[in-house]
């Protein structure tokens, strides 16, 4: 069915466009017998003639109009089935394509940059944005995707050098709540994930979520059964991990005494294997990062922690013994290492270099043999 | 409204026979027990992917929000230990290229050609609509079911366009199978959804002539003759005459200038799709004539294993060839317009044999993990597969070249296959990558990682983005 209505949808956008630019007699005749041949209703007909006329074109702004409109007869009339209601979501399902149209540019067309202005600014005027978040689990599945792109679209569009998104969701964060406990139900989880990965491009966006309590529902969401969700709420938790430097470096900071234990308990010492291989990578990555460099200090000073990393050491994953190996050498090359730091590893000394000294990459990789002979050095000689 | 829920847990499932496998994934037949429907499973070892699990989440994305007929969407993904499973539609048929294979030799007729060309359109059309690029079109990736019809496959090659939200529209990473790269993919300058119309040209004279037009050559050299050549067209043969229609069909897409090329939706109108007959009946017709997709599978095998105590002596060759590449490969640097002009004067052996390692070295080396990986090496074009034809001797090239790194650079003039590196098995970081010019390039962001698949070949550009 979804076919039909995709194939058609071309020659209507055709005809629409026939019809702003005006006209000859072809038109005209195209546009009677369309008219004539349809029971269409008088009143449309006088609206096509008046648009024949005065050719006066949709704004973008006019599009954006149009959808909220449409968006607040949705939210208002969610359980009427109606096949007026059905005609409205048609409606709201091309205004939508619309607005990406105008955003992404057409075929071969490209967006204007007037046009999106026009459009990212009337969007935000009022509270469309709001409407389609919430209206969006209502929407057919093609019209999801397109709406998630222009939402998505949107962050980035600048009015007047200002990314005027930002400065909504500023004033609307529980928004933002919504988007993230979309992970909890799998029909719109994909759609609101991309959007809210798009929403913490803006820094106080995603200060705002590190600071909710939505960062504990994380550790949840990453272990998801269904792979792709699971995967998407992965991208996203590492996004807030990594994009903002000051930020997630305050974050860590202010959060270090809840967030690692949870870290090394829930994602570290999961059964998961992906969940142990991408937390393991993750950790790397915040780690090695210099701007987060007094966390892992702190980090590299635990006995706990250390034991965590030993454990990943001897995974059969050799994608996990690597990632692992990158965080252990942090505890080796800590200058001051506390007491129970050397214990262990003077404890286990001969086993670590055991396993060091088998531990070879398919490739050929001098930064790791180069780090590897540095770390065998340093546990020979404590 | 939603689609059925598939259960998302392995123990709901029975599998059963093997019907493909590949170099990172192994396809069965399966029993979904709660529904009592049987289903495809593609099992992905994720360990054995090396490194990039972003390609997965990303191919698993697109195919459960995928929502056509005519294009093989997932019912659901999840992970098992160390595999990744995806469960999907069964499709009895096969694909097309395995169809020729066992029992099609010199293609399929006309009538059968216009209705997989004009549902592959449809399946095309519609993601074109959604801002993707298939960039894998080819007939080992088109499959038939006599209930299910026609569905193009694997995505594992698509790009999306629209994610993030950038306005990007066009792309410009090396990704594909040689034979069917159109000239701009190859050249890596913009391109956008029209390369797939030009693999799907070269897909309508694969399914009539029974191969790719550039059977038995090199991929090195089916690269440059799509540069540089004439484009491939349809010629009546001893055995066969076409119609006209169709010989239109394929210039139309086979035009070197991209612009030129029809859209999906503009080629469907085209009076050769009114040979189409409706799918179910004419499916059935040249699946009957067949023994079952297993049945097939194992006889390909066995050809197969024939040809194995060959290959392990060349892949002895090409260990030491490999040694030999890398060793060299800080210093290469080439230019697809000199090449082009030295592959006419053959002046420059170094450089052409340099090319024509790595393209042998990236197909050896996918068999020589089947020879250690399984007793038998014959992978089936199911779902994202790959067939390599060793059954009439010569071989084509179905091996994927793919190239990451990053493609939202910024335009340069001429030609960025600064370095090509045969990373076939890790998870090499952006800046690992000696650069043409000396300079290591930092990129600290996932994006810049290399993908290494194991069996094929990474390329990486150096137009990245400064984010």
């Amino acid at each position: 069915m979804k076919t039909i209505k995709d194939e058609q949808t071309p020659e209507s956008e055709e005809l629409k466009r026939r019809r702003r630019s005006g006209g000859g007699w072809r038109l005209i005749k195209t546009l009677f017998k369309s008219c004539s041949g349809s029971k269409t209703k008088p009143l449309e007909r006088s609206d096509s003639m008046k648009g024949l006329f005065k050719s006066k074109p949709r704004t973008p702004a006019d599009v954006v109009r149009q959808t909220r409109e449409l968006l607040v007869f949705i939210d208002l009339n969610s359980n009427v089935s109606s096949t007026k209601r059905d005609e409205k979501m048609a409606e709201l399902s091309k205004n939508i394509r619309e607005m990406k149209s105008i955003l992404y540019g057409n075929g071969d067309a490209e967006p204007v940059a007037e046009a999106c202005c026009q459009l990212t600014q009337e969007f935000f005027k009022d509270k469309t944005f709001r409407l389609l978040i919430v209206c969006l689990p209502k929407l057919s599945l093609e019209t999801r995707k397109d709406a998630t792109q222009v939402v998505a679209n949107l962050q980035r569009q600048q009015v007047q050098s200002r990314l005027i998104a930002s400065d909504y969701l500023e004033a609307n964060k529980d928004l933002l709540d919504i988007l993230v406990l979309g992970y909890e139900d799998m029909d719109i989880a994909l759609f609101y994930g991309s959007m809210l990965r798009e929403c913490i491009r803006h820094q106080s966006i995603a200060r705002y979520v590190l600071e909710s309590d939505h960062m504990k529902k994380f550790f949840d969401y990453i272990q998801l059964p269904n792979f792709d969700i699971a995967s998407d709420a992965s991208a996203t938790f590492k996004e807030l991990m990594t994009r903002h430097k000051a930020t997630v470096a305050d974050f860590l900071t202010k959060n270090y005494d809840w967030f690692f234990p949870e870290f090394n308990q829930r994602l570290l010492s999961s059964t998961n294997y992906i969940t142990r291989r991408q937390a393991i990578k993750l950790l790397g990555d915040i780690l090695l990062d210099r701007s987060n460099s007094v966390v892992m200090m702190r980090y590299v000073s635990s006995k706990d922690n250390l034991m965590i990393l030993m454990n990943l050491l001897r995974e059969s994953s050799k994608n996990i013994q690597m990632e692992a190996f990158h965080v252990f050498k942090l505890f080796v090359a800590n200058r001051n290492k506390p007491p129970e730091i050397i214990t262990i590893l003077v404890t286990n000394k001969s086993k670590i270099l055991r396993l060091l000294d088998g531990f070879k990459l398919d490739k050929e990789d001098p930064q790791f043999e180069a780090d590897k002979e540095q770390v065998i050095t340093e546990i020979s000689s404590l | 409204m939603m689609k059925k829920k598939y259960p998302n847990r392995a123990e709901e499932y029975q599998l059963l026979e093997l019907i493909g496998d590949g170099a990172t994934a192994l396809v069965h037949r399966a029993l979904c027990v709660p529904f009592d429907e049987i289903v495809a499973i593609k099992i992905v070892d994720l360990e054995g992917s090396n490194g990039d699990l972003n390609k997965f989440s990303q191919e698993a994305k697109t195919m459960i929000l995928i929502d056509h007929p005519n294009l093989l969407s997932s019912h659901c993904s999840f992970v098992v230990g160390q595999d990744l499973w995806v469960v999907m539609p069964f499709m009895a048929g096969g694909s097309c290229h395995h169809i020729m294979k066992s029992a099609y030799p010199l293609g399929f007729t006309e009538t059968f050609i216009a209705t997989v060309l004009r549902d592959t359109l449809r399946g095309l059309d519609y993601l074109h609509q959604n801002g993707h690029i298939h960039r894998d079109v080819k007939a080992g990736n088109i499959l038939v079911d006599a209930n299910l019809g026609v569905k193009l496959a694997d995505f594992g090659s698509s790009a999306f366009l629209f994610d993030s939200g950038d306005n990007k529209k066009t792309r410009k990473t090396f990704v594909g199978t040689p034979s069917w790269m159109a000239p701009e993919v190859i050249q890596q300058s913009d391109y956008d959804y029209k390369a797939d119309i030009w693999s799907f040209g070269i897909t309508a004279l694969e399914l009539a002539y029974g191969h790719s037009p550039f059977k038995s050559q090199s991929p090195y050299q089916i690269l440059i003759d799509t540069l540089t050549r004439e484009p491939p067209s349809l010629h009546n043969t001893k055995e066969k005459k076409f119609s006209r229609d169709f010989k239109q069909v394929i210039a139309m897409c086979l035009l070197k200038d991209p612009s030129e090329r029809p859209s999906a939706l503009k080629l469907l109108k085209h009076s050769f799709f009114k040979h189409a007959k409706s799918h179910s009946r004419i499916i059935k017709d040249v699946l009957d004539k067949l023994p079952s997709l297993v049945d097939r599978f194992h006889s390909l095998k066995d050809k197969g294993t024939e040809i194995v105590c060959q290959m392990e002596q060349l892949i002895e060759q090409e260990e030491k060839s490999k040694t030999e590449y890398r060793r060299g490969v800080s210093n290469w640097n080439f230019d697809i317009h000199e090449l082009k002009a030295q592959a006419s004067q053959e002046d420059n052996e170094e450089l052409t044999a340099f090319l024509r390692s790595l393209f042998e070295l990236d197909t050896v080396h996918e068999d020589g993990d089947h020879t250690s990986d399984a007793p038998n090496n014959i992978l089936l074009p199911e779902n994202g597969v790959v067939l390599p034809n060793y059954t009439n001797g010569s071989s084509e090239y179905h091996a994927p070249v793919t190239k990451r790194g990053d493609d939202l650079g910024q335009h340069s003039k001429g030609v960025n296959l600064n370095l090509v590196k045969a990373d076939l098995a890790t998870d090499a970081p952006m800046d690992h990558v000696i650069r043409a010019n000396g300079v290591k390039k930092k990129h600290a962001s996932s994006e810049g990682r290399v993908l290494g698949q194991k069996g094929r070949f990474t390329v990486i550009s150096d137009n990245l983005e400064s984010d």
